[in-house]
């Protein structure tokens, strides 16, 4: 191809830069929270988000009369208030501030307005559809029967291909000047669009990046998708350059047939540039802004302070009596409530808590998968490979069989003789199919089931060497602090997932730790690990002595249903059949309360529900094809203790926090607390600020009410056949969430914390902007610390 | 008992009286005794609006599926729409659309089967444009009621055509079956407005289903299974009726299988089916498309409901069986079809071609010359057809120029009730005797919904300038209705060509306003 260099300016790295500003949510199949704007996390917070507002034109916080209402109902106190406002504005400003519009992202009032002010035309409703199309033909990993032709080139290729060889035209890619154009390399045809449309090189940067900005998801899922094509597994490999090139190409078809080859440029060389918000010095503050952001301030102390007071004042509480059993659970904000449940069953039982992979990093392939999925978190590149392996032979790997398929699911009902002789036959069981899942909801083949993920039948082929393997035990004994207190004869390590049906977002469900997948195979694989003889005596080398009666067992928790499932229960020594028996009746009966706590979340669910029937409408809500709401996931997440279980064994956190099990007196130099906080920060502060940012503006950095959603080429959704791809939390997930940022609560001395949570730049950057809030609990004189400007200073 | 509660208590009941009433109808048609009501309405010399239904038939077997699928539905949405903004205004929207469906199923007149149209016709433009804040929902709302706009008059038109037939052999009838055809296409989303079916899947999920899954979509089938006598005595209907059938069952399933939305793919299938139906029926096999449309309706409405569930089922097969690559056909001849199926056979493009680029091109034109327009053009009728002519080429001059007005409401609001002034005065002045007298109640009836316009634009209230507009498009049981009804009763007498120019005036009218209610009390395009 000609190679000729027409323009000094460098698109490419032009785009680079504006790819900092996309979303970075990649596929739909494995959904991991992550900090909204990341991009701004070099900021402080409040600095940050304003930013941000003036680039998408987004909310930052609630609105103030959202405020005054949580005032009203008492959730921000008045003496949170009151100290939040010391200084800046009166209480009665604050109650009667003024309230303005969002402000307008820099796509609705720059270069690409003037197509409509200065030319009447609406650039993006004549583009968007069909360049959204072809994004979505092209990435598409199963919905359309049709594959793209060419679709293992590049997209631009792929799609210049097409336009040759076609007999009939692809508008607006066929006209005589997209053809021309398409010729040149994408970045010389955007440099002569640019040109075109703008006269002078001084606005491309602006142009370009109200262009990317108007489309934020499609655009963001492309670069993801270049950046890592491994994110899809029918490879494809899409690069933003080329979309750009395409839609530049699209827009300039439509100036041209309808302006007229001599169309005037919405530029001129003369006039001043337009600038972009993230490259400007702070925007000034609003007057709402300044008074939206104290009251956030009072909203998150009024649940930081009662929560600190608790927690020094509490008196630690061990197990009574030496524990017959330990259990080991995800930090996940829902296993906060199963803990406490089962310790108030079982008062001879102690939990621990650790990032739900248990430190087992691999990818995972069971037993019907077509290839290995990834069970670990999102920084860890897994080497590797776990493999379910079934027992009878009988059963052929890789075949879905009969019973696990619907054609109603299947593309064969859309076509054209199969279709009809589907329709007049199989039509007429959809009524009653759907009937049945109306009155008896049961498991389906379309239904989402973490306790699918494994057969209990099978087994586990582990690819570690034995080395490996001891190296992973020791770490999470080591880490949580059990290896100190010593182990019981039995351990139960208890992964978790979620079940839901209808449901896009299923993978947001699943456990964080394992990229959005259900713990189970990491529970068992981390059990089948601890219980060989070669690992425990290569532990006993290293100074970590297993007794030889203490057995490991691993399981699930589907947080959804309040369900568990164990594995390789054959292998269970016949003496800890017992202890097994009665942990296992007391857990499901800590589930039954936990599932009734959690039906006092939903709104049609009557509040004096029993624990059987909660149980009952839990379940029935995982199979439910017209339940929005299977469960609340993370929603009112407010904070996580890294700590002994002492710390806050016996309080009440409502569900709203991520525990992770740490003992200080292990790790005075506060090593193992900086590798837990390199996977605590990301993981939880990447959710809370998920959250936050769907709640404050579900439109714009959520993704709207679920209701109208339709799935897109596997890899997203959208509104309508013809919308932008949606990133973010939908509607139906955050609701009922506070939006206050994590509240990080370590239990260390407070010049070992801090320097702990240096270590690592990359950690310490969210600390240090404000992006969560960073305490400190002594653990000799319960001392509470708080991080405000470089230092650990005495909480007040 | 909040809100939300009474709202699906009263929908529930709905939806179990409107299955009694149902199995009741069918009770007495199997005892060989089907029910029949005849009410007069209204009344003026030889014109009669009688309302009138009866449960026998196909629309028996229509309503049976609509009150199958509607009962399952609105139970679906129950849970579905808690604590959505906007519950109570979907419940009565799909309330207000099964009543259009009973009366559609049961109509024994095309009045009536007009009234049931026009209730269908308003309840999808509110439930595809239910997300009022979102541009593209807006967009597709207004385009879906374009072309059912577009469709309700032809079939009014082709009514009256039917009515007032003297004879007239092969030629009248291909007319009227060519207008039906025009009307059963467009509802049904058949070649070549098969378009619009996919982008109408805006609203909530299960509104998607019901209406466009299940319902809606079939609306031109059983319009064609009303119509049968009149189209299959014609010679060359059944193979239009045939043909565009055929005709989209090739263009559809190529569209949906280059779709990779979910939502997109069904519709695009959903139609293409339709299209066989069309087939059937032209090849007298009417009992088989009626089986055929309940196999069609049950299964898309579930696939609709159930297809967030793709993700998880299509992941859980992906590489584990084939998929379905056209091997069969390599090379350029690929791309060709390629680009054919994911242009969606350009429908769009034709139709805006064919039915909006004429009106919007003029528009544009008339605010150029806005004097020779006003004057020159009634001028040039009045010396080819005299007053009558003139009169109704301003209407057309007034509505056209109504079009071009979307931003100021007020001002579409006076340009469509001029228009309509205008179209009145011209039918009555070359209609019988005594036509004066329709003019009374459809000028009180104009002047009224214009003067309620006016105040709901003053008070930006979204209610009142929505009663308006449904007065102003004639609405059926509104003032304005009867005197439309009338004025095309006199204006078929005068001469065809009067009736479609009356209806092209009415088709405008109707497009302007709601692009103007969008436009202002939406945030619209």
């Amino acid at each position: 191809m000609h190679m000729h260099i027409e323009s000094a300016f460098d698109i490419k790295s032009c785009l680079d830069t504006i790819s900092h500003w996309l979303p970075t949510q990649g596929p739909i199949r494995d959904f991991i929270h992550h900090n909204t704007l990341h991009a701004y996390q070099d900021r402080p917070f409040h600095e940050g988000v304003r930013t941000a507002s003036r680039m998408y034109g987004s909310h930052s916080y609630l609105s103030l009369s959202e405020f005054l209402k949580l005032y009203r109902q008492g959730q921000i106190s008045e003496s949170s208030l009151a100290a939040a406002a010391r200084g800046k504005a009166s209480i009665d400003e604050l109650k009667h501030g003024s309230w303005i519009p969002r402000p307008a992202g820099i796509f609705e009032n720059g270069l690409r307005a003037r197509w409509t002010t200065k030319h009447s035309i609406n650039m993006d409703n004549r583009v968007h559809p069909t360049l959204f199309r072809i994004a979505s033909n092209y990435l598409d990993q199963g919905v359309a029967s049709w594959r793209m032709p060419h679709s293992s080139e590049t997209l631009y290729d792929a799609l210049r291909k097409i336009v040759e060889e076609s007999f009939l035209p692809l508008p607006p890619f066929s006209h005589p000047e997209a053809r021309r154009l398409l010729r040149k390399t994408p970045e010389n045809a955007i440099a002569e669009i640019l040109k075109r449309f703008l006269g002078s090189e001084k606005h491309f940067e602006r142009y370009l990046t109200e262009t990317c900005l108007a489309h934020a998801g499609w655009s963001g899922m492309i670069r993801v998708i270049e950046d890592d094509p491994s994110r899809l597994v029918m490879r494809r490999s899409p690069n933003l350059v080329d979309f750009i090139a395409l839609e530049l190409i699209a827009e300039y078809v439509v100036a041209y047939k309808t302006l007229g080859a001599g169309f005037a440029p919405i530029a001129t060389p003369d006039e001043p540039k337009l600038s972009i918000p993230a490259d400007e010095p702070l925007p000034p503050q609003s007057d709402t802004e300044r008074l939206q952001e104290i009251w956030q301030e009072a909203m998150e102390r009024s649940y930081v302070e009662p929560l600190l007071e608790r927690l020094a004042r509490h008196k630690p509480l061990s197990p009574t009596g030496t524990p017959f059993a330990q259990a080991f659970f995800c930090i996940d904000d829902r296993a906060c409530s199963v803990r406490r449940h089962l310790e108030a069953v079982l008062p001879n039982v102690e939990t621990f808590a650790t990032a739900g992979f248990f430190g087992v990093d691999c990818n995972f392939q069971g037993i019907s998968d077509s290839y290995a999925y990834k069970h670990c978190p999102v920084p860890v590149s897994p080497t590797r490979l776990i493999r379910e392996i079934a027992v009878r032979p009988a059963s052929a790997p890789n075949k879905t069989s009969w019973k696990e398929r619907s054609l109603h699911l299947e593309s064969a009902s859309n076509t054209f003789l199969r279709g009809w002789l589907i329709t007049q036959t199989l039509g007429f069981w959809s009524a009653v199919k759907l009937a049945v899942s109306l009155f008896r909801p049961s498991l389906e083949p379309a239904t989402a089931s973490s306790l699918r993920r494994l057969d209990t039948e099978s087994k586990l082929q582990i690819d570690y060497t034995f080395d490996e393997m001891a190296d992973r035990i020791e770490n999470v004994l080591k880490s949580t602090g059990a290896a100190k207190s010593g182990l019981s004869d039995l351990v139960v390590l208890i992964g978790h997932g979620a079940s839901s049906v209808n449901n896009p977002y299923f993978a947001a469900y699943d456990c964080g730790a394992c990229s959005g997948k259900p713990g189970s195979p990491n529970a068992r694989a981390f059990a089948v690990m601890a219980n060989n003889p070669t690992v425990r005596r290569l532990l006993g080398e290293r100074g970590l002595r297993i007794r030889e009666n203490t057995w490991f067992v691993g399981g699930i928790h589907d947080t959804t249903r309040d369900e568990l499932q164990y594995y390789d229960l054959d292998l269970l020594p016949e003496g800890l059949r017992k202890s097994f028996e009665s942990f296992k009746a007391g857990l499901e009966q800590a589930l039954e309360k936990n599932a009734q706590e959690r039906c006092q979340m939903f709104e049609m669910v009557p509040k004096d529900i029993d624990t059987k029937r909660a149980l009952a409408e839990v379940r029935r809500r995982s199979v439910a094809i017209f339940e929005p709401r299977p469960e609340f996931n993370h929603a009112t997440n407010a904070c996580a203790i890294v700590g002994r279980r002492a710390l806050t064994r016996g309080l009440d956190l409502k569900r709203r926090a991520f525990l992770n099990s740490y003992d200080p007196s292990t790790d005075p130099e506060g090593s193992i607390l900086s590798s837990i906080l390199s996977a605590v920060v990301p993981v939880c502060g990447g959710i809370s600020l998920e959250y936050y940012f769907s709640r404050v503006d579900v439109d714009r950095y959520g993704a709207g009410s679920k209701l109208p959603h339709n799935v897109n080429g596997l890899i997203g959704v959208t509104n309508g056949v013809e919308g932008d791809l949606l990133t973010g939390l939908p509607t139906q997930m955050i609701e009922v969430h506070t939006p206050v940022r994590l509240n990080l609560i370590v239990e260390h001395e407070a010049d070992v914390a801090l320097a702990a949570a240096k270590k690592n730049a990359s950690i310490f950057e969210w600390i240090e902007n404000y992006w969560i809030r960073y305490f400190s609990i002594s653990p000799s004189t319960k001392k509470i610390r708080e991080f405000r400007d470089g230092k650990m200073v005495e909480w007040q | 008992m909040n809100i939300e509660r009474k709202t699906n208590f009263a929908t529930l009941t709905g939806s179990a009286l409107l299955s009694v009433v149902t199995l009741g109808l069918l009770a007495r048609y199997a005892s060989g005794d089907p029910i029949s009501l005849q009410w007069e309405i209204f009344r003026w010399h030889d014109y009669r609006f009688t309302f009138g239904l009866l449960g026998d038939g196909p629309g028996l077997v229509f309503l049976s599926v609509a009150a199958l699928l509607g009962g399952l539905v609105v139970r679906f949405s129950h849970t579905y729409m808690h604590r959505e903004p906007g519950h109570g205004r979907f419940f009565s929207t799909l309330s207000v659309f099964l009543l259009g469906i009973f009366i559609l199923s049961l109509a024994s007149n095309l009045d009536t089967l007009f009234l049931g149209w026009e209730l269908v016709g308003i309840s999808s433009f509110l439930l595809i444009g239910f997300y009022r804040h979102r541009v593209s929902s807006l967009r597709n709302a207004q385009k879906v009621y374009a072309i059912y706009r577009l469709c309700d008059v032809g079939l009014l038109v082709g009514a009256y055509l039917e009515h007032t037939g003297h004879g007239g052999g092969e030629g009248r009838l291909l007319i009227i079956s060519i207008l039906i055809l025009l009307s059963a296409a467009g509802k049904s989303a058949q070649f070549p407005f098969s378009f619009w079916l996919p982008r109408a899947m805006e609203g909530p999920t299960p509104s998607s289903a019901i209406f466009y899954g299940a319902l809606s979509i079939h609306a031109g089938t059983l319009l064609l299974f009303r119509t049968t006598q009149i189209w299959q005595s014609s010679l060359y209907a059944p193979w239009l009726v045939g043909g565009i059938g055929f005709i989209t069952a090739l263009v559809c399933t190529a569209s949906s299988r280059a779709q990779s939305t979910i939502k997109g793919q069904i519709a695009y299938a959903s139609a293409a089916q339709v299209g066989l139906m069309f087939v059937e029926m032209a090849l007298g096999y009417q009992n088989l498309a009626l089986l055929h449309f309940v196999g069609n309706a049950c299964l898309r409405c579930y696939q609709l409901l159930v297809s967030p569930s793709v993700v998880v089922y299509l992941l859980k097969l992906q590489g584990s069986i084939g998929r379905k690559i056209e091997k069969s056909v390599s090379g350029r001849l690929r791309s060709t079809l390629y680009a054919f199926a994911s242009s969606e056979a350009y429908l769009e493009a034709i139709c805006r071609t064919l039915f909006w680029s004429g009106p919007t091109l003029t528009s544009n034109w008339i605010s150029r010359f806005p004097v020779f327009a006003y004057f020159g053009i009634p001028l040039l009728a009045a010396l080819a057809g005299g007053v009558t002519y003139a009169l109704l080429a301003s209407a057309g001059v007034a509505a056209l120029q109504a079009l071009n007005r979307r931003n100021a409401a007020h001002r579409t609001w006076e340009l469509t009730s001029l228009a309509s002034l205008l179209l009145s005065i011209g039918v009555s002045y070359g209609g019988a005797n005594g036509s004066w007298m329709i003019v009374v109640p459809f000028a009180a009836g104009i002047i009224a919904c214009f003067g309620l316009g006016r105040i709901g634009i003053h008070m930006k209230s979204p209610g009142l300038s929505f009663a308006s507009l449904l007065g102003l498009t004639g609405f059926p049981i509104s003032p304005v209705f009867f005197g439309e009804d009338l004025l095309l009763h006199s204006a078929v007498q005068i001469h065809t060509s009067v009736a479609i120019l009356f209806s092209a005036v009415f088709i405008i009218n109707g497009i302007s306003l709601i692009r103007a209610f969008s436009r202002n009390f939406f945030k619209g395009i």
